[in-house]
């Protein structure tokens, strides 16, 4: 289990991350989102422990973070970035350094992934195309079987093959050897079918924490004459809306009681689901 | 698991990898060597021309620590562990390249006699061709120094970017007065009347103390940049 | 395979149910395994568990331990009964409505029909 209590992160002045007390139980796959800046990456990176916290804690099955071997042992974290060597250090050569440096790394697993991926070996990490990089960060995420793995929209570049043989892999992974992952993404259509629950970032703050089964039942769409619809929607939480001549539509979070549903069937309103990016949109301040 | 696994990634990789560089740059000199015999009689000692140009290389190379450093923090190893197997590793790299440099002065000893040429040291060496232990503890301990130095500039920079200015004061004047002790480059205000293999290893281990005292203090609550990717 | 507009749960639960209904599974018929399930749909394995813990709780699936699940024997008959009950009032209201709304005849309905489905014209 992943516990932070009152972690904060501050760059200078600005605050990336306001205060978060965050529970995240072993085995489960999350999903963290959230637009540009919303502050995932600085949420991984401190539960990594690639950064300190300028306030509060991070424990990993109450164990520090934060420098502790004992904690960042069993911790992975592949970012976009190709920190996992030297540029000038062949593939071969970093697979072999993370044999050394991790406890749980699987030499024989990350040969079947590279095989896989199809990525040549004795090239250079710096040599690789951004989709390869982001594979091969794939490849050593996987085959560290670090007890909390997680993936920094570890994914760029790749196309649509890879990407499905990730989703793949880390589903037959995960099965094999069960393990926290977190996976931060802005493919939400493409990968929230993977995830268990989802953290939603907005402005450095938790917006939302749910299971993704139940979110997708959050989202509700009310369609009809504009005067209607207005009046059906009064007091319920009103996401976003829309209008085209004198139809509206209304984009409501919360799913409805009979009482509603009785009413919008006796006014003739069309009540419809939302998808799960189109109510991130809403719920993290619309397509601004 | 094993343990030091920092430490024994360098070793059998970083070390090797030296060891192999600093070797085929003394072979190379040796085949270029004769080729100056076209132009001058040999009179100076290659080796001790060239030699200087190590502790360039090797403080360039320890500027590179903080690379090593996100890299071993990426694969789950803490900044504890490697500010102390970092260090290890450096003493070891200074012991074994000197141990190769008094070598190559020896066996270029006996070149120069077979061959019948002079062989002269540069004026501010403190040791005379034949002291090799002296010529070992002068290595040694210059490289020493110019490994930490690098290590703490280069992390320095890392962690405080522009900041890390500042770490030059300090490694400008390790690495003067270790030259001027050492005898390998002497700058007019920086003197020291230092003799004796002794005190210059007591000097050494206090200015690598500092400087790994430094390297600590950049590295041990350093977060790890995002890098710019191409 | 999935949309992101309901719960995945129940559209697997739903995929199933459909299957018993068509007898693509037969009585203690044993049904794919949560992890296969979860890697074939490249879906969360808990999402699968949950569908699957749904089905047994509904009577359409059983559990053997240790062995796998497998179909209910009267589950066919028992979705064929719901579903019959729910055709009524999920099918046949909205067609009503919007028949009305469209204005076409009773006959006219009742005339596609027995086209649709001959061999049965009481």
């Amino acid at each position: 289990m992943i516990t932070t209590s009152a972690l904060q992160v501050r760059y200078g002045d600005t605050t990336a991350l306001h205060p978060l007390d965050l529970d995240l139980p072993a085995g489960r796959i999350y999903g963290v989102l959230g637009r540009n800046g919303a502050g995932k990456t600085t949420l991984l990176s401190t539960l990594a422990g690639f950064r300190k916290p300028s306030a509060g804690t991070v424990t990993f099955d109450g164990v520090p973070v934060f420098d502790d071997a004992r904690a960042t042992t069993r911790i992975c974290l592949i970012r976009d970035d190709g920190g996992l060597g030297d540029g000038t250090d062949t593939l071969r050569d970093i697979l072999a350094l993370a044999a050394m440096l991790r406890p749980g790394f699987d030499s024989v697993y990350a040969t079947e992934l590279m095989d896989r991926f199809a990525l040549p070996r004795k090239r250079t990490l710096r040599t690789l195309s951004r989709g390869q990089r982001s594979a091969f960060g794939i490849v050593v995420g996987l085959a560290s079987r670090a007890d909390l793995t997680m993936f920094d929209e570890a994914h760029l570049g790749m196309d649509a093959p890879s990407r499905q043989l990730f989703h793949d892999e880390l589903l037959r992974d995960y099965v094999r050897h069960p393990r926290t992952v977190l996976l931060s993404t802005h493919l939400i259509e493409e990968q929230s079918p993977l995830f268990e629950q989802v953290l939603i970032l907005h402005q450095g703050r938790l917006l939302l924490r749910e299971d993704v089964d139940d979110l997708r039942t959050r989202g509700v769409s009310v369609t009809g004459p504009q005067a209607v619809v207005d009046d059906f929607v009064f007091g319920l939480t009103v996401l976003g809306e829309r209008q085209l001549g004198p139809t509206k539509e209304v984009t409501l979070f919360g799913a409805l009681d009979e009482e509603h549903r009785t009413l919008a069937r006796r006014y003739g309103l069309q009540l419809g689901p939302v998808a799960l990016q189109e109510l991130f949109i809403h719920l993290t301040g619309g397509a601004a | 698991m094993s343990r030091w696994p920092i430490l024994r990634y360098l070793l059998s990789q970083h070390l090797v990898f030296l060891v192999l560089f600093v070797a085929g740059g003394c072979l190379l000199a040796l085949l270029v060597l004769p080729v100056f015999l076209l132009f001058t009689p040999i009179t100076m000692s290659a080796v001790d021309v060239g030699g200087q140009v190590l502790f360039w290389l090797a403080a360039g190379y320890g500027y590179g620590a903080a690379g090593l450093l996100a890299t071993m923090v990426s694969h789950g190893r803490t900044r504890r562990e490697f500010a102390w197997q970092y260090p290890v590793f450096q003493l070891v790299t200074a012991v074994v390249l000197a141990g190769l440099l008094t070598g190559v002065y020896a066996a270029e000893a006996l070149l120069y006699r077979l061959a019948g040429w002079t062989r002269h040291l540069q004026d501010q060496r403190i040791f005379d061709a034949g002291d090799h232990l002296l010529i070992f503890v002068s290595y040694l301990c210059m490289l020493a120094i110019c490994l930490a130095t690098g290590a703490f500039v280069g992390t320095a920079f890392y962690r405080w970017e522009g900041g890390g200015v500042l770490a030059l004061l300090p490694a400008a004047a390790l690495l003067a007065y270790g030259g001027a002790m050492t005898g390998f480059f002497t700058l007019p205000f920086a003197r020291l009347a230092i003799s004796g293999a002794p005190t210059m290893l007591a000097v050494t281990v206090a200015a690598v103390a500092a400087g790994w005292a430094l390297l600590w203090a950049s590295v041990r609550d350093v977060s790890l940049r995002t890098r710019v990717a191409a | 395979m999935f949309d992101d507009r309901s719960p995945i749960y129940r559209q697997i639960a739903d995929q199933i149910k459909g299957d018993v209904l068509r007898g693509v599974l037969a009585a203690d018929d044993q049904v794919m395994s949560t992890n296969q399930y979860a890697a074939y749909y490249r879906i969360n394995p808990a999402t699968a568990a949950k569908a699957f813990q749904h089905l047994v709780d509904e009577g359409v699936l059983y559990k053997r331990r240790g062995v796998g699940m497998f179909v209910h024997a009267g589950a066919q008959q028992r979705l064929l009964r719901q579903r019959r009950e729910r055709f009524f009032t999920e099918v046949l209201e909205p067609m009503a409505a919007e028949a009305r709304a469209l204005g076409i005849p009773v006959a006219d309905i009742v005339a596609r029909l027995h086209q649709l489905i001959p061999g049965d014209s009481r």
